[in-house]
């Protein structure tokens, strides 16, 4: 049926009965066998015709090939905006979405609430730990008593009949004790003893004393292990910790707390622990590599210019000035071999990483024959392009 | 007009996620889907140039740290590398960590991070969408390789994961908006289409798509079962064929099948942003790679002889300086040498160019009793594989579903007597009808259905045919024709949300019919038609190389079409797929006979 005049209509439409043909050889092949009166009836006879009208349909578009190479395009719509950013962005940037305002207020929060806890602690510990002369030891356990109890306000215990931590009932061979810095009934088991040193340390990471502290984990320049927690405290018993220092004849003041003080203050000791991490062996020599890369860079193109100037005969630069920056960047390039060549051997003998640790020495081995690698890089990239140093006689013969 | 490119898109992401992370060791951690991400558009050898010089994963349990080195994290928000990042995080193993997220992540998810940051080392929290697998500018894929369940319903999680896949495909392309057009005969395709409407329209306040917006996005979703004979048929286009031959995962090629091989060619990367010679030879037909090859070789030939020729300084100074790229040419030439032997090789023993010369004329030609004569005669010839005597029946139960002396029975019975089928291929051959039959498809995927395909088949056979092994055009071409023409009907292909349509003077529209059903007019819009910007195209289910072809050689003549599908098939994989749609349980007997 004819379509109505409010239509348009795109394509190949026969002119005669308005029908769509998808393409030029159809509609040819469609207006030849319908619309014209043909002589040969015989299929054969209209076979062979089409065949040859399609042929030269078929020449006609060899001639002209660049319209046939974009027919898609007609069929998209332009970017309005497309003259005026040719000149930038060649592809266009994908969207991004930040999270960092809500994570940073969450962390906040959370940061907030566990360093009110700890501050709260600290305080307490420094009043229990002072060493100074007016404050009762454990060497006179009933003014120490009293002395704690006026810092910290002890529970009655006679409201408790079970251990918290344990649930165990207390009776004549559990005895009821308590933690000093919040004052809760534990049992002995239960207890655990943080060392005044320790303490001391915790309250003042900085100061001398935590030198002592020092001793069993940092040595010059180590890998920090935080995965075998270093506890700050022993349990019940004051032998066989990591950290029971036994200075001399001395003995340790110990303070018993229960396991939620321990657990806070543990925190506390690994995050001062992650922040002292000294640097690892390969990071410090990586920086002179990043070093002497970033001299190159800055020598490099000057050097390039005087050679080349000195080639072409002018008198602008000497010879030496060309000798002087060849010779620095030549020792840059020792430098950046010889400290990756160190680097990959520290990658195969892995120090300061447990014989049993098997995929940690793996990481730290890729670590390092990688950064060999982009060494070996660079330099083929820079050795490439560096001109050889002119002798006297090229300048010469060049003037 | 600059043309879409999805891996331009994906090095965009990671380009910018390394230079935010700053002067500093850096070590990558990703989880085994990104991992594949981030390999398939950069090499490692680039990376490492970036300062990256760590590459792990989010889920291999705590080392010793290595403090002072920044972490680049960058994962698909899934439940266990929340979980995963949140145990890194409280013993964490960098100094510092910029974290990136593939997709949408959830509020929750964000404070259970904050919390367990005690030590505050996050900088960075961000969404930076590279969800999917890019292969080539205008394809990529999701690593699906099997989306169908029995009875071809959606798996959850999977179709989350789809539908997570093309929302971060369109952000990627800076696409906020889109109309989604979907085979109406598939539910998968249509729960998917409502379901990528619903996550657009819900994470960024976009109502019904801006109608007068002039860049106006199409994504059409489409079934794989709507076309089950392009991955049946053997491929002679060079990345087609390898992938049929030998097969290439993550632009990984496995050679250790290959009789002599080399151990370092064991397995090569094929990866066209790199390689200069695949680039070029991509959609080159196999005739054309042979010559092309040759001319590498004679390239490669003199500039060895040039090379051993080193008489004076400047001669070696220039040796040295071309030396790299001599070496990286040599390891090019051997890598396709090899490849290019396999493949001529393959087609020798397995008599593939008679073989794929049956296929084509089965799909594309309609002479009944002539190809099941030779169907029987390679049935009898050894040197023919068993899957491809599979193909070509499976082929030919399929073209002619309906015919009058549908010999499929008596084609299986004979193959069975000379070969040994495996169970997979038998089951195969029963769920293929099932799978992609009449009973489910629309298309008329062998221009047998109306006058108008008849007449274009006709013309195409007189025309004669230029390559005989590449007369078959897939039926996602034909889509995409009608779609550009505004000819994809509205019924077959309606658009999510397609009833408020505003009209504009962007469109022109094909006529418009009203049907009176029982007294009522049923207004029946068709195809109000949107010039579109760019077009989207997922398969679900899968799509191949061929198919990828012809939309490359589209794009060349103006189109902007991007493709996808959940997985690139080849035969082998496409099996596994249509079974695990489900077995139809015809027990000893093979399929009834549909008589018209």
């Amino acid at each position: 049926m004819l379509p109505t005049i409010n239509d348009v209509r795109e394509g190949f439409i026969c002119p005669q009965c308005h029908l769509d043909m998808s393409t030029m050889e159809m509609l040819h092949v469609h207006f030849q066998d319908v619309h014209m009166k043909q002589s040969s009836s015989t299929v054969k006879g209209l076979l062979s015709f089409a065949k040859q009208k399609i042929k030269s349909v078929q020449d006609n578009f060899a001639t002209i090939p660049n319209e046939q190479s974009n027919i898609y395009a007609q069929y998209f719509s332009v970017e309005p905006h497309d003259s005026s950013t040719k000149q930038q962005q060649h592809s266009p940037n994908g969207y991004i979405c930040s999270h960092n305002e809500e994570f940073k207020k969450f962390r906040k929060t959370k940061h907030d609430q566990m360093s009110l806890e700890t501050t709260c602690l600290l305080l307490r510990l420094e009043r229990l730990t002072s060493i100074e002369e007016s404050v009762p030891k454990s060497s006179n356990p009933k003014e120490r008593r009293k002395y704690e109890q006026r810092i910290v306000d002890w529970l009655d215990d006679s409201k408790v009949s079970l251990c918290p931590s344990c649930a165990k009932s207390f009776g004549l061979s559990r005895r009821k004790h308590h933690c000093r810095l919040d004052g809760f009934v534990i049992c002995n088991e239960c207890s655990q003893f943080l060392p005044f040193s320790m303490a001391r340390y915790l309250i003042e990471p900085n100061t001398s004393s935590s030198g002592l502290l020092n001793k069993s984990t940092t040595n010059g320049v180590t890998l920090q292990r935080t995965n075998s927690l270093t506890s700050v405290t022993s349990t019940a018993g004051v032998d066989g910790s990591n950290l029971n220092l036994k200075e001399g004849g001395n003995h340790e003041e110990y303070l018993r707390i229960c396991r939620s003080c321990q657990q806070i203050l543990q925190r506390r000791y690994d995050q001062i622990r992650f922040k002292k991490t000294d640097k690892d062996e390969v990071l410090i020599r990586y920086e002179k590599i990043i070093e002497a890369q970033s001299e190159l860079e800055k020598i490099h193109p000057t050097y390039s210019a005087i050679v080349e100037s000195l080639l072409t005969g002018e008198t602008k630069h000497q010879l030496i000035d060309a000798q002087r920056l060849y010779r620095r960047i030549t020792s840059c390039y020792e430098t950046i071999d010889s400290t990756s060549k160190y680097i990959s051997k520290l990658g195969e003998s892995c120090p300061n990483i447990d014989e049993n640790d098997t995929s940690s020495q793996i990481r730290y081995s890729a670590l390092c024959r990688n950064i060999r690698m982009y060494a070996i890089h660079l330099l083929q990239n820079y050795s490439i392009s560096t001109r050889r140093l002119p002798s006297d006689d090229d300048v010469q013969r060049a003037r | 007009m600059t043309n879409l490119n999805v891996i331009e898109a994906t090095r965009f992401y990671i380009n910018r996620m390394i230079e935010d992370a700053g002067q500093s060791v850096k070590g990558l951690v990703m989880d085994k889907e990104t991992a594949s991400i981030v390999s398939m558009v950069y090499a490692q050898s680039e990376i490492l140039q970036k300062e990256v010089f760590l590459f792990e994963r989010i889920d291999v349990a705590g080392q010793k740290s290595l403090k002072h080195l920044t972490a680049i994290c960058f994962l698909r928000p899934t439940e266990d590398n929340i979980q995963a990042l949140v145990r890194e995080l409280q013993e964490p193993k960098y100094g510092s960590y910029f974290i990136y997220f593939t997709n949408f992540v959830e509020l929750n998810d964000i404070k259970s991070i904050a919390e367990a940051d005690e030590y505050e080392c996050v900088r960075v929290i961000q969404e930076f969408y590279a969800d999917y697998v890019a292969i080539n500018p205008h394809l990529y894929s999701l690593n699906i390789p099997i989306t169908y369940e029995n009875n071809f319903l959606w798996n959850d999680q999977l179709l989350r994961r789809t539908a997570q896949g093309l929302v971060s495909l369109l952000l990627s392309l800076r696409k906020k908006s889109a109309t989604i057009r979907y085979q109406q005969s598939s539910n998968m395709a249509k729960i998917l289409a409502e379901r990528l409407s619903n996550t657009l329209r819900r994470q960024l306040d976009f109502a019904s798509s801006n109608v007068n917006a002039p860049d106006h996005t199409v994504v059409l979703i489409v079934d794989r079962r709507e076309d089950a004979i392009t991955p049946l048929l053997n491929q002679w286009t060079y990345q087609a064929m390898v992938h049929e031959l030998i097969g290439i995962k993550n632009n990984r090629v496995n050679l250790s099948q290959v009789p002599g091989i080399t151990k370092e060619l064991e397995e090569v990367v094929m990866n066209a942003e790199y390689d200069e010679f695949y680039a070029d030879n991509l959609y080159s037909n196999f005739g054309e790679i042979a010559t092309n090859i040759k001319r590498l070789m004679e390239h490669f030939q003199e500039k060895h002889k040039s090379q051993s020729k080193i008489e004076s300084i400047t001669d070696m100074k220039s040796f040295v300086e071309s030396y790299p790229q001599f070496k990286k040419l040599s390891g090019t030439v051997s890598k396709h040498v090899t490849i290019v032997g396999e493949l001529s090789r393959l087609v020798g023993i397995y008599n593939l160019l008679d073989l794929s010369e049956t296929e084509q004329n089965l799909v594309c030609q309609s002479n009944h009793s002539e190809i099941v004569q030779k169907i029987k005669q390679l049935i009898q010839n050894d040197k023919i594989r068993d899957e491809d005597i599979v193909r070509l029946i499976c082929l030919y139960a399929l073209r002619y579903e309906h015919h009058g002396n549908n010999e499929t029975n008596a084609l299986l019975r004979e193959t069975l007597k000379c070969r040994q089928l495996s169970e997979k291929y038998i089951q195969f051959i029963q769920a293929i009808l099932n799978y992609g039959g009449r009973k489910f498809r629309q298309a008329d995927l062998f221009n047998t259905q109306n006058s108008m395909a008849i007449t274009r088949q006709f013309i195409r056979g007189l025309k004669g045919v230029d390559n005989v092994y590449a007369q078959h055009i897939p039926l996602i071409r034909d889509l995409l024709e009608q779609l550009l023409r505004g000819k994809l009907k509205d019924n077959l292909y309606p658009s999510v949300g397609s009833k408020d349509r505003i009209q504009s003077n962007n469109y022109y529209t094909t006529s418009q019919q009203t049907q009176f059903q029982q007294g009522q007019p049923i207004k029946y819009r068709s195809s109000l038609f949107i010039i579109p910007s760019e077009i989207i195209v997922y398969v679900v289910g899968g799509i191949t190389y061929e198919e990828s072809y012809h939309i490359h050689m589209m794009n060349k003549q103006g189109a902007r079409i991007v493709l996808g599908g959940s997985y690139i098939h080849n035969f082998a994989s496409f099996v596994d797929e249509v079974l695990a749609g489900g077995v139809p349980s015809t027990s000893n007997e093979f399929f009834a006979v549909k008589r018209r």
